[in-house]
């Protein structure tokens, strides 16, 4: 149990330690670059699409209140 | 600009725009929408490139917003852009968008990402937590935060990142709201207070001219007297003031300024007469002014809130104690989680700041400014409301009525003599004197020396080497000992009925006397009749005109106490008896002479015309004069305690019996922290609802 741990601590360490050195090479990094601006880009698409809704639903809020205003005038 | 149609009913329009907007924009965007006289509203989202416009729903508006829209382009943007200094007021916009990536990052992190990586990054947000708590505990502090990192550790160590990480995220979620909160009720103060214009005196000359102070130039002569605001920075060339700069410095004496000291804006004149020759203009300084005022002005917490806070601190050793007993006696790391799961600050804080940043927004809505939310728990509490008369219960602007001349003075030559010494001093009934002169056409050419002010009382100068006296009966009767001849005293009392009188002396002689008509502002019977229906068991009026007329618009507002021939020292005397009988006091004022009485009383609520140093001093400012605002001040006020009180009995009642519930083995933690945390969400957006 305790080894198992321990060998998963291990492995992350290596894991850790190869990733810095694979960071520099110019490939790997490159990659991590297109990785990372994908992650920004969907960050920014996902903020776009929540002020959207925001507006649209603020859209129908003043049309509803507007319905209502009107049907109040009729009766 | 080009735009297209996105949505539109009668009254509103959402158009989108060519791009998104920088964020320098959108400030000045939506002021340069809003400058147009039928458009109400207007809210812009940056991202998308989307304006929403909330116009005036009158025949042919559509078009002139559509053609006003269309005209806006950089070049006026970029005109508008110095007189939207806003860019120190703390940014609002964006509370949807923080709360937003909140909740999608936690389920990103729930739903998408492996079990390892989601429990990593649990673990990377807990440092966090755990550096909070330690710097409480370095403060030799057992306060919430150290309950919060044990609660969430607790989880981590039964590894169960998942309750950690729904924990982390409630709390962030309430750090969110909390730290909003507060900058949404700075910001609605500056945009209030940038919102009351100001005048300045400026020296041309041998004349003075009164300029909205958003006009003077660098270099501008200016003079400033006993109540004025000052509302530049500027370097003081002659005369000497004691100026009270509480609101920068914090030092609540004045200081004294003359020739060759600095002056700021921000700051107001106590007592005195200087010139200043400008040195900054009103539009670098005033936003700086109030800012300073603001940022003292939040650090005024709420005392019931404060009490909530330091009871939520206090109940945390015995969150601790009762899990080690549990803990002890069970021997169950579970049911120690659930005694560790529950606190009660984090609902009592969260529904308290968004309890008062809803009466706080409301308030400033509905036309007044609370410089800080312990203010309503005094206006709640008051027993006693005190009213100063002129400019409070009646209108702003009295205006001269009658004027009669003794000997061979005919009535323009008092008028202007008057008129020529009260343009000097900032009081409404100097003001209808001045006017009234304007009115007449008279020119006064500044023949006098010096004046001097005596608060509450009168002018005295020297005219012509001779002493010339103008005030109140009492000023020019008793203090200047100027005799009055039966039949004036006979012609008095005939022709002022009812008026306010001021007394004109000219070389030890009365020489003429001005009637000063004061109505009641409309609506004030009503005002105070409501004042009493909500709970005020004294209604007092003070101030400092005669007996006669007092009484009259005492009877008109139905108001049964009053006292007339009152002195400032008086009114802060009989506050402070008030104070001394054990009556909540609320004062209501507007000039130089009600400042002491307004910092004397618990709460003091300041005019909107009133002079800076009352606005100064003042804890609760009103936008407009209607004084119905102080009936919805009480309303909100009474229904925010009312609030605290419902709040805090469901929080403790939910919570306690949550605890036991968890301790007893009824429920699990994960869904005491559930319920716990969901309930503390749910009371922060009932405590959103409106008051009045």
């Amino acid at each position: 149990m305790l080894d198992s741990k321990l060998l998963i601590f291990a492995g992350g360490f290596l894991a850790g330690t190869v990733g810095v050195k694979a960071l520099q090479t110019e490939p790997v990094r490159r990659a991590a670059v297109q990785a990372v601006a994908a992650g920004m880009r969907a960050k920014a698409s996902y903020d776009d699409i929540v002020e959207q809704a925001r507006a649209e639903v603020e859209d129908v809020v003043a049309e509803a209140a507007y319905v209502n205003a009107v049907e109040d005038v009729d009766y | 600009m080009r735009f297209s149609i996105e949505h539109e009913i009668p009254g509103r329009v959402r158009v989108r725009l060519g791009g998104t907007i920088p964020e320098r924009d959108i400030d000045v965007l939506s002021q340069v929408v809003v400058a147009h006289e039928l458009v109400r509203e207007a809210r812009v989202y940056p991202r998308i490139g989307s304006v929403t416009v909330r116009y005036e729903c009158v025949p042919g508006a559509r078009r002139e917003v559509l053609t006003h829209l269309a005209r806006i382009d950089s070049e006026m943007v970029e005109a508008a852009r110095p007189a939207c200094s806003v860019a120190l007021a703390p940014r609002t916009h964006s509370l949807l968008l923080d709360i937003a990536n909140l909740v999608g990052g936690f389920y990103l992190r729930r739903w998408f990402f492996p079990a390892r990586l989601s429990a990593l990054w649990t673990f990377w947000h807990y440092r966090s937590f755990v550096r909070e708590a330690l710097s409480s505990l370095l403060h030799a502090r057992l306060a919430v935060p150290v309950l919060d990192a044990s609660a969430i550790g607790v989880s981590l160590v039964q590894s169960d990142p998942r309750t950690a990480s729904e924990t982390m995220f409630l709390l962030d979620l309430e750090e969110t709201l909390e730290d909003y909160t507060r900058a949404r009720s700075q910001n609605e103060l500056i945009y209030s207070l940038l919102a009351v214009p100001e005048t300045a005196q400026r020296v041309v000359g041998s004349r003075e001219e009164a300029v909205p102070s958003t006009d003077l130039a660098v270099d501008d002569l200016i003079v400033l007297r006993t109540g004025n605001p000052v509302p530049i920075d500027g370097t003081v060339e002659r005369g000497v003031a004691m100026v009270n700069q509480a609101a920068l410095t914090g030092e609540p004496l004045p200081v004294e300024r003359t020739s060759g000291d600095d002056v700021f804006a921000g700051t107001a004149i106590d007592e005195g007469e200087i010139y200043v020759r400008v040195r900054k203009s009103a539009g670098e300084t005033k936003l700086r002014s109030i800012v300073a005022l603001v940022e003292q002005s939040s650090n005024l917490r709420s005392e019931t809130q404060e009490r909530r806070d330091r009871l939520a601190d206090a109940i945390v050793p015995w969150n601790f104690l009762l899990a080690g007993i549990v803990g002890l006696v069970t021997r169950n790391i579970t049911k120690v989680a659930a005694a560790l799961m529950v606190d009660y600050s984090c609902a009592l804080k969260l529904t308290g700041s968004i309890s008062v940043l809803a009466a706080m927004s409301e308030s400033a809505r509905l036309g007044f400014t609370v410089k800080g939310s312990k203010h309503f728990e005094r206006v709640a509490a008051a027993d006693t409301i005190v009213f100063d008369k002129t400019g409070t219960l009646t209108e702003a602007t009295p205006r001269v009525a009658k004027v009669i001349g003794f000997h061979e003075w005919t009535r323009n030559r008092v008028l202007r003599l008057a008129a020529c010494l009260e343009e000097h001093y900032p009081h409404p009934v100097a003001r209808a004197v001045v006017k009234a002169a304007a009115e007449a056409n008279l020119k006064h050419r500044e023949y006098h020396t010096e004046v001097a002010y005596i608060v509450a009382h009168g002018l005295a100068s020297t005219y012509n080497g001779e002493r010339v006296v103008i005030g109140s009966r009492h000023f020019v009767v008793e203090d200047e000992h100027i005799r009055v001849s039966d039949e004036a005293a006979a012609l008095i009392a005939a022709e002022m009925g009812g008026l306010s009188v001021l007394y004109l002396a000219f070389d030890g002689e009365l020489v003429g006397v001005i009637g000063i008509e004061d109505p009641l502002k409309p609506g004030a019977a009503e005002a105070v009749a409501d004042l009493r229906a909500l709970g005020f068991e004294h209604v007092v009026m003070l101030t400092g005109d005669n007996k006669a007329s007092a009484a009259r618009v005492a009877a008109e507002a139905g108001i049964t106490e009053y006292q007339a021939n009152m002195l400032p020292e008086g009114k802060h005397a009989y506050v402070e008896g008030l104070r001394r009988a054990g009556h909540h006091v609320v004062m209501v004022g507007d000039g130089v002479n009600d400042s002491p009485a307004l910092s004397e009383a618990d709460v003091g609520v300041a005019m909107a015309a009133g002079t800076a140093i009352a606005r100064e001093v003042a804890d609760i400012t009103l936008t407009d004069s209607d004084l119905q605002a102080l009936v919805t001040l009480r309303r909100i006020s009474m229904g925010l305690s009312r609030r605290f009180d419902t709040s805090y009995r469901t929080i403790m009642g939910f919570n306690s019996t949550l605890l036991a519930l968890g301790i007893a083995g009824a429920i699990t933690p994960q869904t005491s922290s559930l319920l716990h945390n969901s309930s503390t969400v749910a009371l922060g957006i009932a405590a959103t609802r409106p008051y009045a």
